[in-house]
């Protein structure tokens, strides 16, 4: 299940940061990855789109938000295990 | 040598009251505007906060008849002109109407029309559009409808930089009035910016504060989107003097740049290079300054940004001016902004009293100027800037300073 969340999550921001997804590690900040402060909205943006949430309402630390992070607030976000759409 | 322009009437709507002097009060004494948001579409909208002016009723200024071509932002523009022309004591002619620009700011103009047409159209399925659905949302409107209520017939329109409107505007109006090519201008800012799909992209920005607006403050969170207008009359000096009006403030200097570097994120070189144009335009020093009223949006990004665009322009004077953000007070009303503001700047020009940043908490090192906080502090201001710094990265600052001992 995790392991659905976060490729899911890296190949939303691989496609942002246009990377190679397989280059992109959990502990990689938004911003070593080149992701800028509008980039980093778009990206919570498709992610909530794709995963069906609402992720809290804060403004994207994209310096130090890490892709980690991220995979772990999609995983709170989630009602529950196994019905990710 | 410019040609001196005053300021000879000013006119508001805002959170505060629906006239420039219920909103000087208000920022007087450092009394929030701000309030929990109420929208037919709240239970659908995350933002619970905004600076709504709930004592505006249209009921009150227009009839029904007029009401139908008039989107709210041309409302408050046509309601703060209309008091800014009486103070000033201006009755117009057919020659002085000729001499008379108007010019307003406005960051999205007739929002609530395009939204209430497009629901219309997209989510009630409506075959046909409302027949003044054009007249109501052209981003021109607050514009024409000055100049025809008061039969101004110089050069009208409406220009738009997001949240630097308002000062934008005021700067063309006071180089058309250098230049010679008008006496006279009516020139501010209004914004009706809280439809439901204007919250709903503010929201989707994560920009928003859901607590409250804490400008220069240690964990704020965002801005609190307002709506209102501002509209100053302006006029040379010869042109005021000689019909013997009675004189607010000077706009002595007017400073624009464009960051041209990132659609969001501010720039601090971008910034302080409108703030240095100001004051050269001003022909005032840093010294000169005891007020700065600033941008001050209560983003983590802006205030930082503006701290350091205020020590890059004024260097070592940076920690003397006293700053405040009004805009915990009034709200963000984007392209209104600025002309909210000059109220403010005129109000401490001509009372001594700097209206505070309000809802202030734990000092931020990063914003570390020489803010007023919670509290209006007394103090002589002869002369102020007004920072104005859009999304996108365009710049308007106002340098104005006391009409006092001019007579």
């Amino acid at each position: 299940m995790s392991a659905l969340i976060e490729e899911r999550v890296i190949a939303i921001i691989a496609s942002s940061a246009r990377l190679d997804a397989s280059t992109i590690t959990r502990a990689a900040t938004l911003k070593s990855l080149g992701v800028d402060s509008l980039d980093a909205i778009e990206v919570i943006f498709e992610i909530e789109e794709s995963f069906g949430i609402t992720l809290p309402d804060r403004a994207p630390d994209f310096e130090a938000d890490t892709v980690g992070g991220l995979i772990e607030a999609v995983a709170a976000a989630l009602p529950e295990v196994g019905v990710m759409p | 040598m410019n040609v001196p322009v005053v300021i000879t009437g000013m006119g508001a709507v805002s959170a505060l009251g629906v006239d420039a002097t219920a909103l000087w009060e208000g920022l007087r004494e450092g009394r929030g505007g701000i309030a929990s948001l109420v929208h037919p579409r709240q239970a659908d909208l995350r933002t619970t906060l905004a600076a709504q002016a709930h004592a505006y009723n249209p009921a009150n200024h227009f009839d029904e008849h007029m009401l139908g071509q008039l989107d709210r932002v041309s409302q408050f523009a046509l309601v703060a002109a209309s008091e800014a022309i009486s103070q000033s004591g201006l009755v117009f002619d057919e020659r002085t109407a000729a001499r008379t620009a108007v010019v307003i700011g406005t960051g999205v103009g007739g929002e609530f029309s395009h939204d209430e047409h497009d629901r219309r159209l997209y989510a009630e399925g409506a075959q046909r559009a409302h027949p003044l659905a054009i007249v109501r949302s052209m981003t021109s409107a607050p514009a024409s409808q000055v100049s025809i209520a008061h039969r101004l017939t110089g050069p009208a329109f409406v220009l738009s930089s997001a949240c630097a409107s308002s000062n934008h505007a005021i700067a063309q109006a006071v180089m058309m009035i250098r230049s010679g090519m008008v006496d006279v201008a009516v020139a501010g800012g209004s914004e009706a910016c809280l439809s439901y799909s204007l919250i709903k992209a503010w929201e989707a920005m994560r920009v928003l504060a859901g607590d409250a607006c804490r400008p220069f403050a240690l964990g704020r969170r965002g801005l609190v989107l307002g709506e209102g207008a501002g509209v100053f009359i302006l006029e040379s000096l010869a042109h005021a003097r000689a019909r013997g009006a009675s004189m607010l403030a000077l706009v002595a200097g007017i400073g624009m740049s464009a960051d041209a570097v990132d659609i969001v994120a501010p720039s601090d070189i971008g910034a302080a290079r409108a703030i240095s144009a100001a004051l050269q335009d001003a022909g005032l020093a840093p010294a000169d300054i005891q007020y700065i009223n600033a941008h001050g949006t209560g983003t983590v990004a802006n205030d930082v940004t503006e701290t350091r665009a205020i020590r890059l322009a004024l260097g070592d004077w940076a920690n003397r001016p006293l700053v405040s953000s009004t805009k915990s007070m009034h709200g963000h009303a984007l392209g209104a902004s600025g002309a909210l503001e000059l109220v403010a700047v005129v109000g401490a020009i001509r009372e001594g009293i700097v209206p505070p940043t309000i809802n202030f908490s734990h000092a931020d090192p990063e914003c570390d100027l020489n803010l007023v906080v919670n509290e209006p502090r007394g103090h002589q201001v002869h002369a102020a800037l007004s920072n104005s710094f859009a999304f996108g990265g365009l710049n308007a600052v106002l340098a104005v300073t006391s009409a006092a001992g001019i007579l």
